[in-house]
């Protein structure tokens, strides 16, 4: 049996957790596990040791930046690709750069594309 | 955390689901940001233009991604005005009256799009 993607989704908004979460459990037979919040991400991937962890760039607290520096500091999740989620606006190029985020999904995205997109960039598509 | 998806319903069903949740929850949004903006209007607060600005941002993403356009062109006009007040910690007069015009083409937009979505959930 093929196994399934997993995926760590961290989104403070959750109409839009639960879309991309449905998303790409049925489009794509992923499995997603969500997170609001950076730091409950950075538990959640700790904890699933995921394909791919989704990140978006703009939550109060901690925000995607911080989340992924965090995620490559520790020997325990630094091999997990990133890949942020964002409106291009408040990118910061260089940052990404250095943080090694595998690549950067602009919202609005297709959701019918969106896992393809992620397979793409964290398989090291996006460099 | 999002609940588990309920297996007795179909893929199509539960996306139905998810759309009508967003749409449902399009009033409250309004009035976040409603309420952050009266605050504004009252004198320069930090906390109002965090609420203001994150509010304005996340529903301009969350909106195109969920194919409600009528909603994207208003909810950018007051992202961006919320992103200087976020950034700036100073706001005008004029600035506060054009966001509370953008909100009002919000609210509008809102309409429109409940309607619109409403009808071809029916249809």
């Amino acid at each position: 049996m093929e196994k399934s993607i997993r995926v760590v989704l961290v989104d403070d908004d959750p109409d839009l957790r639960k879309l991309v979460k449905l998303t790409l459990e049925f489009t794509a037979g992923w499995e997603v596990e969500v997170a609001a919040d950076g730091a409950e991400g950075i538990e959640a991937v700790r904890a699933h040791k995921p394909d791919v962890a989704v990140v978006d760039l703009m939550m109060p607290g901690m925000d995607g930046y911080e989340v992924c520096e965090r995620l490559k500091g520790d020997p325990e999740t630094a091999a997990v690709p990133v890949v942020f989620l964002t409106a291009r606006k408040e990118l910061d190029e260089a940052r990404v750069k250095e943080l090694g985020v595998a690549g950067v999904v602009i919202k609005p995205f297709e959701p019918d594309e969106l896992a393809e997109e992620l397979l793409r960039l964290s398989c090291g598509g996006g460099k | 955390m999002c609940p588990t998806a309920d297996e007795s319903k179909s893929p199509d069903e539960l996306l139905a689901e998810v759309y009508r949740e967003f749409r449902e929850g399009l009033a409250g949004r309004v009035e976040t940001m409603r309420s952050a903006l009266e605050r504004l209007a009252r004198g320069y607060d930090a906390g109002a233009a965090d609420t203001f600005y994150r509010t304005a941002h996340t529903l301009k993403g969350t909106a195109a991604s969920f194919e409600a356009d009528e909603l994207v062109e208003p909810a950018t006009a007051l992202a961006d005005v919320g992103l200087r007040w976020f950034d700036g910690g100073e706001l005008d007069r004029l600035e506060v009256d054009a966001a509370f015009g953008h909100l009002e083409r919000l609210v509008a937009a809102v309409r429109r799009y409940t309607e619109r979505a409403e009808g071809d959930a029916v249809g």
